[in-house]
């Protein structure tokens, strides 16, 4: 049976890969807005922007999906 | 008006978050799951949900336009208007709070003290959450109107919806975890746009130098500290007293939607590291906050309206993609102050009005039932009441004015209830109630002060008025036993 804390720590990482997939679709679409700027500082920041939101939400994804993993 | 690829942002922004909020239902099965998520949400959630909670989009305007118009002195909210008392309140209130398992701040002073405390305490910050929700609805709506063109009332219940269905399906949960993703996309909209105003006014010293030289009125732009003559509402005096002793502390220690968050943590260790998770967040908050409304002094100067600051400088400064991002931003920031009262409010309602006075011995799927139709009833005043709002011209100053009603006296009775065991239920009461008439005829009574919007000054003597009554009354009355006080006072 499945202690108190192994389900609380399941529970918290069904949440981060809600909050991952999340951040990280809206990294991909900042990074697709690239090809709708005009200036290069522009372009810049939305690779940097996008790039910094897309690695938070892949990160809270694989992270979450390796806990739930070791805890079966 | 937005195009293009900002505008399928902000509404794949809207859509996601609906079903983020949605998607934490699941996680819902009792009162204590949907208003304290369970007890089992991790400090770093909870820190930035209290961060994004406080600060919101109106403060983003609004303290942007107040930089516009005094300078950097608005900062003093965010750093010794916040970290000091954030500190307090993690070490020596959220503790007692969290380990008496109490659901709400009025509970508290109502075990400290008695149910007519519990009660008055309650019904203030119930009126004012209602207020401030119609207020929260009106912005919304007024920004999906200038950015998408929608009219008012399609704009209230576009975030009307969207907010009130999160909260009412994923309770406290949803309302933290959706905060987390919304304070992602604030810091790094927020980042960018400081990052590119800088390089648009040509660095920090261009922008000091160029704004000091334009006129004696920006002599103290750059002053944290003004005097106390100074003809801005942020006076040192009224920093220190009226913002640092008493409202910081008051908004930290004694506000329910603040202090909920923190009840919501696995143990008392994540308690405590929230709060102080947060506060080192929130001292990063004037970056993002004050210099964007610097730079629009030199991109844009003579604003008639100093709120129009940073929607002009988004407008202007930021690519496409991020235009829309910080425009979600913003959104997200009104969504969560939203989402906060909605949810502290219904639990206010139903721990400390419903249960205790209309259905007292009834099963938890009831309470968590009239939470949640709370939560609809909630969403259907601020819709009625929003237009309301259009009335007030500066909506941060507006509701920095209703706290200061209250939030004096009831830290007063929270701060001797908590240290001093000599405290009695009538002191607290007497301190309580005649600290709020205090502040009603200090906000009401024409020239009792020569400063503007003088909410700081407000606060600091409703303080000490409730403070002054119930240390008296508390002499004069019997003391509680020592029995009663177990786990309740500090040290006790």
């Amino acid at each position: 049976m499945e202690t108190k804390e192994i389900k609380e720590k399941k529970k918290s990482a069904h949440m981060n890969i809600a909050l991952g997939t999340f951040v990280l679709f809206f990294g991909v679409v900042i990074l697709i807005a690239i090809f709708f700027t005009g200036t290069s500082q522009g372009k810049i920041t939305n690779a940097a922007a996008g790039l910094v939101l897309a690695a938070i939400g892949a990160q809270m994804i694989i992270k979450s999906k390796r806990t739930i993993k070791k805890l079966g | 008006m937005l195009a293009g690829i900002d505008y399928f942002i902000v509404i794949a922004y809207l859509i996601g978050i609906l079903l983020l909020g949605y998607y934490f239902k699941r996680f819902n099965d009792s009162s204590e799951d949907y208003f304290l998520g369970g007890r089992s949400l991790p400090f770093w959630a909870i820190g930035m949900s209290i961060v994004v909670s406080d600060i919101g989009a109106l403060d983003f305007v609004g303290i942007s336009g107040q930089a516009y118009r005094y300078g950097i002195s608005v900062g003093n909210f965010d750093w010794i208007g916040s970290v000091p008392a954030m500190l307090l309140a993690a070490f020596i209130f959220i503790p007692y709070f969290w380990k008496g398992g109490m659901y709400t701040i009025p509970e508290y002073l109502g075990r400290r003290y008695n149910n007519t405390v519990r009660t008055i305490a309650s019904a203030t910050w119930i009126i004012f959450f209602a207020v401030d929700l119609g207020v929260l609805f009106w912005a919304s709506a007024v920004l999906l109107n200038v950015l998408m063109g929608w009219p008012i009332w399609i704009s209230i219940m576009v975030t009307a919806s969207v907010v009130g269905l999160y909260t009412y399906f994923g309770g406290i949960t949803a309302v933290v975890m959706t905060d987390v993703v919304q304070m992602i996309i604030m810091f790094v909209g927020g980042f960018a746009l400081v990052f590119l105003g800088l390089q648009a006014v040509g660095g920090w010293d261009v922008m000091a130098e160029k704004i000091v030289n334009l006129g004696p009125e920006y002599d103290r732009h750059f002053d944290l500290m003004q005097p106390s003559d100074a003809p801005t509402p942020y006076p040192w005096s009224g920093i220190l007293f009226g913002l640092t002793f008493v409202m910081a502390n008051a908004y930290m220690i004694g506000n329910q939607s603040i202090v909920q968050r923190c009840l919501t943590a696995k143990n008392e260790w994540h308690a405590k590291a929230s709060m102080i998770f947060a506060s080192s967040l929130k001292m990063l908050i004037p970056v993002l906050v004050l210099f964007p409304g610097l730079m629009a002094i030199i991109l844009h100067p003579g604003l008639e309206d100093g709120d129009q600051a940073l929607p002009m400088m988004i407008k202007n400064v930021l690519p496409p993609g991020l235009i829309g991002l910080m425009f979600s931003a913003f959104f997200a920031g009104l969504m969560s102050s939203v989402d906060s009262l909605l949810n502290s409010t219904a639990t206010l309602f139903t721990k400390d009005i419903y249960q205790p006075y209309i259905k007292k011995d009834a099963d938890d799927k009831h309470y968590l039932k009239v939470g949640k139709l709370t939560t609809l009833v909630l969403l259907l005043i601020g819709i009625a009441t929003a237009p309301i709002s259009s009335y007030y011209p500066g909506i941060y100053v507006a509701i920095q004015t209703f706290l200061s009603y209250f939030q004096g006296p009831i830290f007063a009775i929270l701060l001797l209830g908590m240290f001093w065991k000599r405290t009695t239920q009538w002191g607290g009461l007497a301190g309580l109630s005649i600290g709020i008439v205090c502040s009603f005829i200090l906000n009401t009574v024409e020239g009792i002060f020569t400063i503007e919007d003088p909410f700081l000054y407000v606060s600091w003597w409703s303080f000490v008025v409730g403070f002054v009554v119930t240390v008296t009354v508390s002499l004069m009355t019997s003391k509680h036993d020592d029995s009663r006080l177990k786990g309740l006072v500090y040290g006790a």
